[in-house]
């Protein structure tokens, strides 16, 4: 069982010593179990190699999977990331990381209207109250043709109500096949992220004396 | 009452088709593209996405598999291209199957 971090006669005050350190560390270490490796590619894509030394093939691994799970946001919108909606799709995303949780809370948290039933997404019709989250029936402006919404003040006076124009709904969502392939691309980053976390806590023999 | 129900299944129905679209506001123009927010109108080049899918596996699986990381872009074109030939292959024979090979078999079976 190798020591979880480089013996501390290596680490040094200069500030590219961890760095070098840990690519020492990697090299040396790298045909066994690297359980903090494993973790690190886990917590953000290419970290784990990044940590072992392998430098480049970090900075490929974190652009080639934030990459694809920003273009399934691309395709899908923000609607391609939903544990409540598509829970099966999320085990998959939610392999890239902390990203993948956090957009989800975004799209929970700040683009579902909360309405009797609970959360769900906002019709076309409907806008964002952002004080309460609660959706607001839009009308059009017979003038420009744009959506117009009456926020409710919060003593309930219909004189003092706030009129929001252009009151669009805070996110279209996505149908068919854009949000599949937007789901499809989310969820094949974080398949491929799972390979390279494996791969980071296993890190094999064949590498030995690439430093990169 | 059953007539009565035979009558009043269509109309809900039809009444539904018709009110349901314009409730949820079929009527409502669309906002401006917010790009990661809304999605983009693809529906018609849908296909042209394997591109850049296949383009992110390779570089993923590259970026782990290859034992020296020189020519790493080479390796991860000749992926790109093999999995974008080989989806064209698949969907080929694919269509060989449904088409052609069903085809045949159904006409034989009579």
């Amino acid at each position: 069982m190798p020591p979880p971090h480089p013996p501390t006669s290596q680490r040094t005050d200069d500030p590219a010593a961890p760095h070098a350190a840990a690519a020492d560390y990697g090299s040396r270490h790298a045909t066994h179990f690297q359980p903090v490796a494993g973790v690190l590619a886990l917590l953000m894509p290419g970290l784990g190699h990044w940590f072992l030394g392998y430098r480049r093939r970090g900075v490929y691994i974190a652009v080639g999977v934030l990459a694809m799970f920003a273009t399934g946001l691309l395709v899908g919108g923000i609607d391609a990331v939903d544990r409540r909606e598509d829970f099966p799709w999320f085990l998959g995303q939610a392999l890239v990381g902390p990203v993948a949780v956090g957009v989800d809370w975004v799209h929970q948290s700040r683009f579902k209207v909360r309405d009797v039933q609970g959360l769900r997404s906002a019709y076309p019709n409907e806008y964002r109250n952002p004080r309460n989250g609660e959706p607001v029936i839009t009308t059009l402006d017979p003038a420009d043709g744009l959506p117009m919404a009456r926020l409710p003040s919060p003593g309930g006076d219909p004189l003092t109500a706030q009129v929001v124009k252009p009151a669009w709904p805070p996110n279209v969502k996505s149908m068919s096949r854009m949000n599949e392939l937007g789901m499809l691309f989310g969820t094949i980053a974080g398949m491929m992220n799972l390979i390279c976390v494996i791969d980071a806590s296993f890190s094999r023999r064949r590498r030995e004396g690439d430093p990169a | 009452m059953s007539t009565l129900r035979q009558l009043l299944v269509p109309a809900a129905a039809v009444a539904v088709c018709v009110c349901a679209p314009c409730a949820l506001g079929a009527g409502h123009p669309k906002p401006p593209l917010r790009p990661f927010i809304d999605p983009i109108e693809l529906h018609q080049w849908w296909f042209v996405l394997l591109v850049p899918m296949a383009f992110f596996v390779a570089m993923i699986y590259k970026a782990v598999r290859l034992q020296t990381i020189e020519r790493y872009w080479w390796h991860v074109c000749v992926m790109t291209l093999q999995i974008v030939l080989g989806m064209i292959g698949l969907g080929a024979a694919t269509w060989f199957v449904v088409f052609i090979i069903a085809r045949i078999v159904a006409e034989r079976a009579g």
